[in-house]
């Protein structure tokens, strides 16, 4: 069992953090839409949102990002590696399901190859989470093996109760800020416990997703896909919103004589992201093209990883131009098993 | 007028006048969210809507990006007026021919600025912007016509918030977009949405040798943005779906209304509006203005 302790709000913790003058990430409101960004002040903060519109993603593998840089204007190339360096950082009041996307990326970005800017970005960051206590039609994160109060990929998990805010420490980071946090008071698990039935209660959308990778490994051709896929116009918005969409495309990107390389967001919905240099496409049709999506999330991945690459968070579908439901096609494809 | 719309698609189909009917359903798991449908059995008619929930501009299905659609066979279109404008357009860009495609046209009332703005009733306050200026209401052109008596409106100035965008400093103005385009992630809904975005290959990507950065960064996203909005003068329809789709909310629009205020004032052109008129940017005049040649 995570120690529990007592906390006044998540207000407070940005505010002794600020206090000390540590990086801090926390949800924005910037017109309409709600954005994680760094915070200077409490005042800056909403935590009286529904879901960030951008995941945090970006804060550990950015949209774009320079790897080296580079020079040709002399006899010899230049190569100059960018230095790995980030100052220690404290993302606070993101939801369970980001956090829980966190791990899930891990073992993409240090498996067999280690990525020294994610690692490094994650290494300086401690994760501080708020238990949802609200959802909409389009979360489906019980479906994924997650809850409104996950603990999976937080170092502190906030929890709102009857009177106050629950701190779960769940980890040395959790513990390390705990103490920076001086919280002392202990929390009572009856207060958890009663927190969480109430969580389990806020998820209406539920299917069976279990056998979903075995269904997907025996019909890749199925019709299923030309009839729920074809409406999709293909652009990337469901990936890049997306937590745990993870590809990406290395370019250089020269002015004059010397530029940058750049790794740089990519996503198997768009047209160009198998075309050939010989001009040849073999993902030709888009609705194959949401095929791989949906076979990378529920196949590929589950299949090295023993998880889903998907945490139920919902946003690919409210953010999707044509309504296409991932939740959706997840359904049907559970109807049939 | 869903009704009277089933009946059209169903005798359509039946007497195979076309292969398939493009049009807009309920999605299943929200009552409040409409997505496009493609309707080729008669008995799928009954699950074709029209409503203040119709967001879409169908017409970006009848494109070369969607050569699956017409395989099926030739398409019937449920269009709103604005919706036909970008059908005219495309015919106008020798797309298709207007016997390629037979147009369910719909009376439209205006639609709502996005799915989590329905109170059940649709109010100047949650309508879309393009619908308070709108002058098409029942379609120009149309094979059939679902719903032909709509009120009128109260039209604003469309080029209001352009105008007020136009009256500020140059510096203000590169600072409202720099903080807009900073937002951008390259996620290219605008493109992909957009009927007339239809580019077998797009300069954005194109490698060899490449044009305009794919980074999400400042360079990159100012020329893309930018460019986007130059290849559509004089062709963009203003459907605002680009608008619309933004994952990061960048008022597109603006800048593709701000060019085509400019196409108006300078050639009197308003795009969209006929198959006839010639395009500006596609036709030479001796009445051309050349001062500017030196």
């Amino acid at each position: 069992m995570a120690k529990l302790l007592k906390i006044e709000s998540p207000e407070s913790v940005v505010e002794k953090l600020t206090s000390l003058e540590k990086r801090v990430i926390a949800p924005v409101r910037d017109g309409k839409l709600h954005r994680f960004l760094p915070v200077k002040r409490k005042e800056e903060v909403d935590f009286g949102y529904f879901q960030a519109e951008g995941s945090m993603k970006g804060f550990f593998f950015p949209a774009t990002e320079g790897i080296l840089k580079f020079s040709t204007g002399t006899k010899m190339p230049q190569v100059e590696e960018h230095e790995i360096e980030f100052p220690e950082t404290f993302v606070v009041g993101c939801r369970p399901c980001d956090a829980a996307a966190l791990p899930i990326q891990d073992k993409v970005f240090e498996w067999d190859y280690v990525d020294e800017f994610y690692k490094a970005r994650r290494d300086s960051t401690t994760i501080v989470s708020l238990a949802c206590t609200c959802a909409d039609n389009n979360c489906f994160c019980t479906s994924m093996g997650l809850a409104p109060d996950s603990p999976e990929g937080s170092d502190i998990l906030m929890v709102k109760t009857e009177e106050g805010f629950l701190a779960e420490v769940l980890t040395k980071k959790g513990e390390k800020l705990a103490s920076l946090l001086d919280l002392k008071e202990k929390g009572s698990s009856e207060d958890r416990r009663r927190s969480a039935v109430s969580a389990s209660k806020l998820i209406t959308r539920k299917f069976k997703s279990e056998g979903v990778p075995g269904w997907l490994e025996s019909n890749f051709e199925d019709p299923l896909w030309e009839k729920m896929c074809t409406k999709c116009i293909g652009c990337a918005a469901c990936t890049f919103v997306c937590p745990t969409c993870h590809c990406f495309d290395i370019v250089d990107e020269p002015v004059g004589t010397s530029g940058e390389r750049r790794k740089n967001w990519d996503a198997c919905t768009l047209w160009h992201f198998t075309a050939h240099a010989s001009g040849y496409n073999p993902r030709d049709m888009q609705h194959k093209r949401y095929r791989q999506r949906i076979m990378h999330k529920f196949d590929y991945y589950p299949d090295k990883f023993g998880k889903f690459l998907c945490t139920g968070c919902g946003r690919c579908i409210r953010v999707c131009p044509v309504s296409l439901d991932l939740a959706e096609v997840l359904e049907e494809i559970s109807s049939r098993i | 007028m869903s009704e009277e719309l089933r009946k059209i698609a169903k005798d359509l189909l039946k007497s195979e006048k076309v292969g398939v009917v493009i049009g807009y359903a309920f999605t299943k798991a929200d009552p409040k969210r409409t997505t496009p449908i493609f309707v080729t059995d008669t008995r799928d008619t009954d699950k074709l809507v029209f409503n203040p929930l119709c967001l879409n501009n169908l017409t970006v299905y009848l494109t070369k990006k969607k050569p699956e659609i017409q395989e099926v066979g030739r398409p019937a279109v449920v269009a709103k007026g604005c919706d036909v404008r970008s059908i005219l357009g495309l015919i106008k860009e020798f797309q298709f021919k207007r016997e390629d495609v037979v147009i369910i046209g719909v009376g439209c009332e205006g639609v709502v600025k996005d799915f989590s703005h329905w109170t059940g009733k649709l109010t100047r306050e949650n309508m879309a912007s393009k619908c308070l200026y709108c002058r098409v209401r029942v379609p120009t052109t149309y094979d059939y016509l679902v719903g032909e008596e709509v009120p009128s409106i109260e039209e604003q100035d469309p080029f209001k918030d352009v105008k007020e965008l136009l009256s500020k400093s140059v510096e203000e103005r590169e600072k409202f977009w720099k903080n807009q385009f900073e937002k951008c992630i390259r996620c290219y809904a605008c493109r992909q949405v957009c009927p007339f975005c239809y580019c077998h290959r797009c300069i954005s990507d194109k490698t060899m040798p490449r044009w305009i950065e794919s980074s999400a960064h400042e360079r990159g996203n100012f020329a893309w943005n930018i460019i986007r909005a130059m290849h559509l003068a004089g062709r963009c329809v203003g459907c605002g779906e680009c608008s619309r789709v933004c994952p990061a909310e960048i008022p597109l629009d603006l800048l593709n209304r701000e060019i085509e205020r400019e196409m108006k004032e300078k050639f009197e052109y308003t795009a969209g509006m006929d198959t006839e008129t010639p395009p500006p940017l596609r036709t030479y005049s001796e009445k051309d203005d050349d001062s500017w040649i030196r």
